[in-house]
């Protein structure tokens, strides 16, 4: 009796500890799950009459769990879930708090309609062009194909005569990569193939996507700015706000505003646009986190624990009153208390986006393991096992341990062996890509 | 023989296993899913310790067998590990749907 108790215990243990894992949000819990039900299933293995084995389950999965939660720690932005918690309760979003996210199950807004007189952003700094074959166009960086010299902004080489490339009426551009255009016939630089001439410019297509920093830096596939790094974004969403006062500012902290796209300096997080022109004035007040009696009109240091004094968001709720008159096209569930600033919906999906925890396909992850479960369980509760009359003998405590030492002893050196080869490896790899 | 039977524990890593394999699929983050592996390891290495213990309990050579194989699984995690160290180092995320393009 004791030890069907014992057993259900552990067993429901083990299961929720590996659940709990997958639906937490901070990564020390999920962590610490795991050792739950490892831990848990060396009682399962105590249950089994196998002792060893559960001191030698213990040692190795609790540390190697640890290990995992220092590497969760180094890659991660957030691993102690303090932010995505904090940002579920100021948004509202329905739902556990301590539950990660899943990715947004409804598909990415409709691009907002673009200016018919947008300007062209970046003026001549779109053009990029060879020092010795001019008529070569490229949207950024790269080589010249001609030639293989380094391309330069076009400005930068002539700064007067600097032709925005896309309004000539005479424009060659690739079928392939509407951006690359050339004043004369050629062939495309990226794909080799013969530029066709075009009656009238075109504005990039819908799938444009250029860098929040580097504007002229555009591309018909996502993928990362070549300048800096930064992923690209779809031009349209980049636009989609006012061009002429719009302020971006961070999901999290709304009291960093910058009038260009970048990353937020405390967290790191993308900046949104923030579609309230008003809130531009930036806080009056700053206060202490840690002393909120503590105030001042100028950011400083507070004079009672010497921390940053850190813009107060309850005299800055003119940005999201303001921001809530612009109507419920943000998407937010309740509108949050005032502090949070109004998004784009396609800003929003991004930063669903990148909070998601779980991947789009979760309903078919669900799926997959309750029909591997039940599938697995089928095959091995139908068949019949020859099942032994009697159970491990009490005596034979040593006998694993004369084992590993006599005949297994081979494994074990080889391990040894493969061991320290990686370790050398590792050293060698890390000293000739240190001196690179 | 009092305790849970055999088909007890063989369900119990079945359900394990299950788990695990909805971790694999689910997670983005490529920490996560070396994590269901080890979740999926377990559920395999808990069948073969019942199977010991209920069908051949004299043979401790299963034993030995379990040990060699969480050894395998550490050694799997530390390489996962570098793998997912230098794919953050090439592409600054760890989430796998950044993998997509494949890139000389």
């Amino acid at each position: 009796m004791v030890e069907w108790l014992a057993f259900v215990l552990l067993a429901v243990i083990a299961v929720g500890g590996s659940l709990g894992m997958l639906l937490t949000m901070s990564m020390y819990r999920a962590a610490i799950f795991l050792m739950a039900s490892f831990v848990a299933l060396a009682g399962l293995f105590i249950l089994l009459q196998a002792d060893l084995l559960a001191a030698i389950q213990v040692m190795m999965n609790v540390g190697g769990m640890l290990v995992m939660l220092l590497f969760m720690v180094a890659l991660m932005m957030d691993p102690g879930g303090e932010m995505m918690w904090d940002m579920k309760r100021k948004m509202g979003l329905p739902g556990f708090s301590a539950l990660s996210m899943s990715m947004p199950r409804s598909p990415p807004p409709a691009e907002a309609a673009r200016p018919e007189d947008r300007p062209r952003t970046g003026g001549s700094n779109t053009d990029w062009t060879c020092p010795m074959h001019p008529e070569v166009s490229a949207p950024g960086p790269g080589s010249c194909p001609k030639c293989s010299m380094d391309l330069a902004p076009r400005a930068a080489l002539q700064p007067e005569a600097a032709p925005a490339a896309d309004t000539d009426t005479d424009t060659y551009a690739c079928p392939m990569h509407p951006e690359v255009q050339s004043s004369a016939p050629g062939q495309c630089p990226k794909c080799g193939m013969n530029l066709v001439p075009r009656e009238a410019a075109q504005e990039p297509s819908a799938t444009t996507y250029t860098c929040p920093m580097h504007p002229d830096v555009q591309s018909p596939t996502p993928g990362k700015c070549p300048k800096c790094g930064m992923d690209l974004v779809l031009q349209a969403e980049l636009q989609a706000p006012a061009p002429a006062a719009t302020t971006y500012t961070c999901p999290m902290h709304p009291e960093v505003q910058s009038s260009t796209p970048g990353k937020c300096p405390k967290c790191s997080m993308d900046l949104v646009p923030q579609e309230d022109p008003q809130a531009v004035a930036g806080p009056t007040a700053y206060t202490c986190p840690m002393h909120p009696e503590v105030r001042s009109s100028t950011p400083g240091k507070c004079p009672k624990c010497s921390m940053d004094l850190v813009p107060d968001e309850s005299a800055a709720p003119m940005a999201g009153h303001a921001g809530m008159q612009h109507g419920g096209e943000g998407g937010m569930h309740h509108g949050g208390d005032g502090a949070m600033p109004r998004m784009s919906p396609a800003a929003h999906y991004k930063m669903m986006v990148d909070m998601a925890m779980s991947t789009a396909l979760l309903p078919w992850a669900i799926a997959i393991g309750v029909v591997s479960a039940l599938l697995l369980s089928w095959v091995l509760l139908r068949a019949t096992w020859p099942l032994s009359p009697t159970g491990p003998n009490a005596d034979d405590v040593s006998v694993v341990g004369e084992l590993l030492l006599s005949r297994y002893m081979i494994g074990f050196e080889g391990a040894a062996y493969l061991i320290l080869a990686g370790v050398i490896g590792a050293v060698l790899l890390g000293k000739r890509e240190h001196r690179r | 023989m009092s305790g849970p039977p055999l088909q007890a524990y063989l369900l119990l890593g079945a359900v394990l296993f299950g788990v695990g394999l909805f971790g694999v699929f689910s997670q983005r983050g490529a920490v996560m899913i070396l994590m269901s592996i080890e979740i999926i390891l377990n559920a395999a290495l808990l069948n073969l310790v019942a199977f010991w213990r209920f069908s051949a309990p004299a043979e401790y050579g299963a034993q030995v067998f379990f040990i060699v194989m969480t050894t395998i699984g550490a050694i799997e995690m530390a390489v996962g590990l570098a793998i997912v160290l230098m794919g953050f180092r090439n592409r600054g995320s760890q989430y796998v749907d950044r993998f997509m393009d494949m890139r000389g």
